[in-house]
Protein backbone atom coordinates (compact mmCIF):
# COMPACT_ATOMS: atom_id res chain seq x y z
CA UNK A 1 0.00 0.00 0.00
CA UNK A 2 3.06 2.23 0.03
CA UNK A 3 2.31 3.53 -3.44
CA UNK A 4 -1.25 4.55 -2.60
CA UNK A 5 -0.06 6.25 0.56
CA UNK A 6 2.41 8.23 -1.49
CA UNK A 7 -0.44 9.57 -3.63
CA UNK A 8 -2.71 10.37 -0.67
CA UNK A 9 -4.02 13.81 -1.57
CA UNK A 10 -5.04 14.47 2.06
CA UNK A 11 -1.51 14.40 3.44
CA UNK A 12 -0.63 18.06 2.76
CA UNK A 13 -3.71 19.16 4.74
CA UNK A 14 -2.94 16.64 7.49
CA UNK A 15 0.60 18.05 7.78
CA UNK A 16 -0.64 21.63 7.99
CA UNK A 17 -3.30 20.67 10.55
CA UNK A 18 -0.65 18.93 12.66
CA UNK A 19 1.42 22.11 12.50
CA UNK A 20 -1.50 23.96 14.10
CA UNK A 21 -3.29 25.30 11.03
CA UNK A 22 -6.96 25.01 12.05
CA UNK A 23 -8.17 26.24 8.66
CA UNK A 24 -6.40 23.27 7.06
CA UNK A 25 -8.19 20.97 9.51
CA UNK A 26 -11.54 22.52 8.58
CA UNK A 27 -10.73 22.05 4.90
CA UNK A 28 -10.00 18.40 5.63
CA UNK A 29 -13.35 18.10 7.41
CA UNK A 30 -15.24 19.77 4.57
CA UNK A 31 -13.63 17.42 2.11
CA UNK A 32 -14.89 14.34 3.95
CA UNK A 33 -17.91 15.30 6.04
CA UNK A 34 -20.49 14.27 3.43
CA UNK A 35 -19.12 10.78 3.09
CA UNK A 36 -18.77 10.38 6.85
CA UNK A 37 -22.36 11.55 7.34
CA UNK A 38 -23.69 9.17 4.71
CA UNK A 39 -21.78 6.31 6.29
CA UNK A 40 -23.22 7.19 9.69
CA UNK A 41 -26.78 7.49 8.33
CA UNK A 42 -26.44 4.10 6.68
CA UNK A 43 -25.16 2.46 9.84
CA UNK A 44 -27.46 4.10 12.39
CA UNK A 45 -30.54 4.62 10.22
CA UNK A 46 -31.35 8.13 11.42
CA UNK A 47 -30.12 11.71 11.12
CA UNK A 48 -29.84 12.41 14.85
CA UNK A 49 -27.45 9.55 15.62
CA UNK A 50 -25.61 10.23 12.38
CA UNK A 51 -25.04 13.88 13.36
CA UNK A 52 -23.67 12.86 16.76
CA UNK A 53 -21.44 10.26 15.13
CA UNK A 54 -20.24 12.87 12.63
CA UNK A 55 -19.24 15.27 15.42
CA UNK A 56 -17.64 12.52 17.52
CA UNK A 57 -15.67 11.38 14.47
CA UNK A 58 -14.07 14.71 13.69
CA UNK A 59 -13.50 15.66 17.34
CA UNK A 60 -11.70 12.33 17.68
CA UNK A 61 -9.74 12.87 14.49
CA UNK A 62 -8.65 16.31 15.72
CA UNK A 63 -7.53 14.98 19.08
CA UNK A 64 -5.74 11.93 17.68
CA UNK A 65 -4.40 13.22 14.37
CA UNK A 66 -0.86 12.75 15.66
CA UNK A 67 -1.55 9.02 15.97
CA UNK A 68 -2.39 8.66 12.27
CA UNK A 69 0.37 6.41 10.97
CA UNK A 70 0.85 6.89 7.27
CA UNK A 71 0.82 3.18 6.47
CA UNK A 72 -2.75 3.60 5.19
CA UNK A 73 -4.66 6.32 3.41
CA UNK A 74 -6.08 9.09 5.59
CA UNK A 75 -9.61 8.14 4.47
CA UNK A 76 -9.05 4.53 5.59
CA UNK A 77 -8.11 5.71 9.08
CA UNK A 78 -10.93 8.28 9.13
CA UNK A 79 -13.53 5.71 8.06
CA UNK A 80 -12.51 3.34 10.85
CA UNK A 81 -13.07 6.12 13.38
CA UNK A 82 -16.43 6.98 11.77
CA UNK A 83 -17.59 3.35 11.93
CA UNK A 84 -16.66 3.14 15.62
CA UNK A 85 -18.49 6.38 16.35
CA UNK A 86 -21.61 5.10 14.59
CA UNK A 87 -21.41 1.71 16.34
CA UNK A 88 -21.30 3.50 19.69
CA UNK A 89 -24.60 5.19 18.84
CA UNK A 90 -26.14 1.86 17.87
CA UNK A 91 -24.84 0.20 21.05
CA UNK A 92 -26.44 2.91 23.14
CA UNK A 93 -29.81 1.81 21.75
CA UNK A 94 -29.33 -1.87 21.11
CA UNK A 95 -26.59 -3.10 23.40
CA UNK A 96 -23.51 -4.89 22.13
CA UNK A 97 -22.99 -4.93 18.37
CA UNK A 98 -20.31 -7.07 16.80
CA UNK A 99 -18.77 -6.82 13.34
CA UNK A 100 -17.71 -10.47 13.44
CA UNK A 101 -19.24 -12.55 10.69
CA UNK A 102 -22.40 -14.08 12.16
CA UNK A 103 -22.19 -16.90 9.58
CA UNK A 104 -25.49 -16.14 7.92
CA UNK A 105 -27.14 -19.34 6.69
CA UNK A 106 -27.52 -19.62 2.94
CA UNK A 107 -31.31 -19.60 3.30
CA UNK A 108 -31.02 -16.08 4.71
CA UNK A 109 -29.77 -14.58 1.48
CA UNK A 110 -30.91 -16.89 -1.31
CA UNK A 111 -33.45 -14.97 -3.45
CA UNK A 112 -37.01 -15.89 -2.57
CA UNK A 113 -39.02 -13.13 -4.18
CA UNK A 114 -38.42 -13.41 -7.90
CA UNK A 115 -41.36 -11.47 -9.25
CA UNK A 116 -40.38 -8.48 -11.37
CA UNK A 117 -40.69 -4.93 -10.02
CA UNK A 118 -42.87 -2.19 -11.36
CA UNK A 119 -41.40 0.63 -13.38
CA UNK A 120 -39.81 3.19 -10.98
CA UNK A 121 -41.36 1.61 -7.86
CA UNK A 122 -39.80 4.26 -5.62
CA UNK A 123 -42.14 6.84 -7.16
CA UNK A 124 -45.10 5.09 -5.54
CA UNK A 125 -43.93 6.44 -2.22
CA UNK A 126 -43.11 9.91 -0.97
CA UNK A 127 -39.34 10.52 -0.84
CA UNK A 128 -39.29 10.28 2.98
CA UNK A 129 -41.20 7.00 2.83
CA UNK A 130 -38.74 5.52 0.30
CA UNK A 131 -35.88 6.68 2.48
CA UNK A 132 -37.46 5.01 5.52
CA UNK A 133 -37.95 1.75 3.58
CA UNK A 134 -34.33 1.83 2.45
CA UNK A 135 -33.03 2.60 5.96
CA UNK A 136 -35.11 -0.21 7.43
CA UNK A 137 -33.85 -2.63 4.80
CA UNK A 138 -30.24 -1.71 5.60
CA UNK A 139 -30.86 -1.86 9.36
CA UNK A 140 -32.29 -5.35 8.99
CA UNK A 141 -28.83 -6.62 7.96
CA UNK A 142 -26.54 -8.16 10.59
CA UNK A 143 -23.94 -5.43 11.45
CA UNK A 144 -21.06 -7.34 9.78
CA UNK A 145 -23.00 -7.20 6.50
CA UNK A 146 -24.50 -3.77 7.04
CA UNK A 147 -21.08 -2.15 7.37
CA UNK A 148 -19.88 -3.73 4.12
CA UNK A 149 -23.02 -2.63 2.28
CA UNK A 150 -22.79 0.91 3.67
CA UNK A 151 -19.12 1.38 2.76
CA UNK A 152 -19.56 0.08 -0.79
CA UNK A 153 -23.09 1.06 -1.79
CA UNK A 154 -23.87 4.06 0.40
CA UNK A 155 -20.47 5.74 0.89
CA UNK A 156 -19.30 4.44 -2.50
CA UNK A 157 -15.86 3.45 -1.29
CA UNK A 158 -13.88 1.14 -3.58
CA UNK A 159 -13.58 -2.57 -2.81
CA UNK A 160 -9.88 -2.57 -1.93
CA UNK A 161 -10.12 0.32 0.51
CA UNK A 162 -13.34 -1.00 2.09
CA UNK A 163 -11.59 -4.34 2.67
CA UNK A 164 -8.64 -2.52 4.23
CA UNK A 165 -10.90 -0.46 6.51
CA UNK A 166 -12.52 -3.62 7.84
CA UNK A 167 -9.38 -5.77 7.91
CA UNK A 168 -10.94 -8.27 5.49
CA UNK A 169 -9.53 -9.88 2.37
CA UNK A 170 -11.05 -8.58 -0.87
CA UNK A 171 -12.62 -12.02 -1.41
CA UNK A 172 -14.27 -11.98 2.04
CA UNK A 173 -15.51 -8.44 1.48
CA UNK A 174 -17.01 -9.36 -1.89
CA UNK A 175 -18.71 -12.43 -0.46
CA UNK A 176 -20.34 -10.37 2.31
CA UNK A 177 -21.28 -7.64 -0.16
CA UNK A 178 -23.12 -10.11 -2.40
CA UNK A 179 -25.09 -11.48 0.53
CA UNK A 180 -25.81 -8.01 1.89
CA UNK A 181 -27.09 -6.82 -1.49
CA UNK A 182 -29.32 -9.85 -1.88
CA UNK A 183 -30.76 -9.34 1.59
CA UNK A 184 -31.48 -5.64 0.94
CA UNK A 185 -33.04 -6.56 -2.40
CA UNK A 186 -35.24 -9.12 -0.66
CA UNK A 187 -36.37 -6.61 1.96
CA UNK A 188 -37.28 -4.01 -0.68
CA UNK A 189 -38.92 -6.56 -2.97
CA UNK A 190 -41.76 -6.90 -0.47
CA UNK A 191 -42.66 -3.27 -1.21
CA UNK A 192 -41.56 -2.78 -4.79
CA UNK A 193 -42.70 -5.96 -6.50
CA UNK A 194 -45.85 -6.06 -8.63
CA UNK A 195 -48.74 -6.05 -6.20
CA UNK A 196 -49.72 -9.64 -5.37
CA UNK A 197 -53.33 -8.43 -4.89
CA UNK A 198 -53.40 -6.95 -8.35
CA UNK A 199 -51.77 -10.07 -9.75
CA UNK A 200 -54.34 -12.40 -8.21
CA UNK A 201 -57.11 -10.15 -9.53
CA UNK A 202 -55.64 -10.40 -12.99
CA UNK A 203 -55.49 -14.18 -12.68
CA UNK A 204 -59.10 -14.14 -11.50
CA UNK A 205 -60.16 -11.96 -14.40
CA UNK A 206 -58.27 -14.26 -16.77
CA UNK A 207 -60.14 -17.28 -15.40
CA UNK A 208 -63.47 -15.54 -15.88
CA UNK A 209 -62.62 -14.73 -19.47
CA UNK A 210 -61.55 -18.33 -20.03
CA UNK A 211 -64.80 -19.63 -18.52
CA UNK A 212 -66.86 -17.19 -20.58
CA UNK A 213 -65.04 -18.18 -23.74
CA UNK A 214 -65.41 -21.88 -22.90
CA UNK A 215 -69.12 -21.36 -22.25
CA UNK A 216 -69.46 -19.42 -25.50
CA UNK A 217 -67.57 -22.03 -27.47
CA UNK A 218 -69.61 -24.87 -26.00
CA UNK A 219 -72.70 -23.28 -27.52
CA UNK A 220 -71.24 -23.42 -31.00
CA UNK A 221 -71.16 -27.16 -31.53
CA UNK A 222 -74.73 -27.35 -30.31
CA UNK A 223 -75.77 -24.63 -32.75
CA UNK A 224 -73.87 -26.38 -35.48
CA UNK A 225 -75.54 -29.63 -34.54
CA UNK A 226 -78.96 -28.02 -34.70
CA UNK A 227 -78.43 -26.94 -38.24
CA UNK B 1 -22.76 -23.26 -19.63
CA UNK B 2 -23.38 -21.38 -16.36
CA UNK B 3 -26.09 -22.54 -14.00
CA UNK B 4 -28.13 -20.33 -11.64
CA UNK B 5 -25.80 -20.89 -8.69
CA UNK B 6 -22.71 -19.82 -10.63
CA UNK B 7 -24.50 -16.72 -11.88
CA UNK B 8 -25.66 -15.80 -8.39
CA UNK B 9 -22.10 -16.16 -7.08
CA UNK B 10 -20.88 -13.63 -9.66
CA UNK B 11 -23.93 -11.34 -9.51
CA UNK B 12 -22.30 -8.67 -7.37
CA UNK B 13 -19.16 -8.56 -9.51
CA UNK B 14 -21.30 -8.41 -12.64
CA UNK B 15 -23.34 -5.48 -11.26
CA UNK B 16 -20.04 -3.71 -10.44
CA UNK B 17 -18.68 -4.49 -13.91
CA UNK B 18 -15.79 -6.34 -12.31
CA UNK B 19 -15.86 -9.51 -14.43
CA UNK B 20 -13.75 -10.63 -17.34
CA UNK B 21 -15.22 -10.45 -20.84
CA UNK B 22 -15.48 -14.24 -20.92
CA UNK B 23 -17.38 -14.34 -17.63
CA UNK B 24 -19.63 -11.52 -18.81
CA UNK B 25 -20.61 -13.51 -21.90
CA UNK B 26 -21.33 -16.63 -19.84
CA UNK B 27 -23.50 -14.65 -17.41
CA UNK B 28 -25.38 -12.83 -20.17
CA UNK B 29 -25.99 -16.05 -22.03
CA UNK B 30 -27.57 -17.48 -18.85
CA UNK B 31 -29.61 -14.34 -18.10
CA UNK B 32 -31.06 -14.39 -21.61
CA UNK B 33 -32.60 -17.80 -21.04
CA UNK B 34 -33.33 -17.75 -17.28
CA UNK B 35 -36.24 -15.54 -16.23
CA UNK B 36 -35.59 -16.07 -12.55
CA UNK B 37 -31.94 -14.98 -12.61
CA UNK B 38 -32.76 -12.14 -14.95
CA UNK B 39 -35.30 -10.77 -12.43
CA UNK B 40 -32.83 -11.17 -9.56
CA UNK B 41 -30.18 -9.32 -11.55
CA UNK B 42 -32.53 -6.54 -12.65
CA UNK B 43 -33.96 -5.99 -9.16
CA UNK B 44 -30.51 -6.07 -7.51
CA UNK B 45 -29.27 -3.41 -9.90
CA UNK B 46 -32.36 -1.32 -9.19
CA UNK B 47 -32.00 -1.87 -5.44
CA UNK B 48 -28.59 -0.20 -5.50
CA UNK B 49 -29.91 2.69 -7.57
CA UNK B 50 -32.83 3.25 -5.20
CA UNK B 51 -30.58 3.03 -2.12
CA UNK B 52 -28.12 5.51 -3.55
CA UNK B 53 -30.83 7.94 -4.65
CA UNK B 54 -32.96 7.92 -1.52
CA UNK B 55 -30.38 8.58 1.19
CA UNK B 56 -29.17 12.14 1.77
CA UNK B 57 -26.22 12.92 -0.52
CA UNK B 58 -24.32 14.37 2.41
CA UNK B 59 -24.60 16.27 5.64
CA UNK B 60 -27.47 18.79 5.54
CA UNK B 61 -26.27 22.41 5.74
CA UNK B 62 -27.45 22.88 9.34
CA UNK B 63 -25.67 19.68 10.42
CA UNK B 64 -22.46 20.84 8.77
CA UNK B 65 -22.73 24.28 10.38
CA UNK B 66 -23.20 22.80 13.85
CA UNK B 67 -20.16 20.57 13.27
CA UNK B 68 -17.96 23.51 12.35
CA UNK B 69 -19.21 25.60 15.30
CA UNK B 70 -18.24 22.68 17.55
CA UNK B 71 -14.81 22.43 15.94
CA UNK B 72 -14.12 26.14 16.40
CA UNK B 73 -15.02 25.80 20.09
CA UNK B 74 -12.49 22.99 20.24
CA UNK B 75 -9.81 25.07 18.50
CA UNK B 76 -10.49 27.88 21.00
CA UNK B 77 -9.75 25.44 23.80
CA UNK B 78 -13.38 24.75 24.79
CA UNK B 79 -15.16 21.41 24.94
Amino acid sequence: MRQRTASDEDLPLVDRALAGDTQAFEDLVRRHECRVFRTAVGLTGNNEDAEEALQDTFLNVYQHLGEFRRDSRFTTWLTRIAINAALQKIRRRKGNVSLDDPEVAEAEFMPRRVESWRENPERLYAAEETRRLVEEAILSLPPAYRVVFVLRDVAEMDTVEAAEVLGLTVAALKSRLLRARLMVREALAARFAERPVLKSRLVQAGMMVKQAVAAGLSRFPRQNGEE
Amino acid sequence: MFDCRQVLAELSNYVDDEVTLELRHAIEEHLARCGRCSVVYDTTRRTLKIVSGSLPPGAPLAVSERLHVRLRQLFAGGA
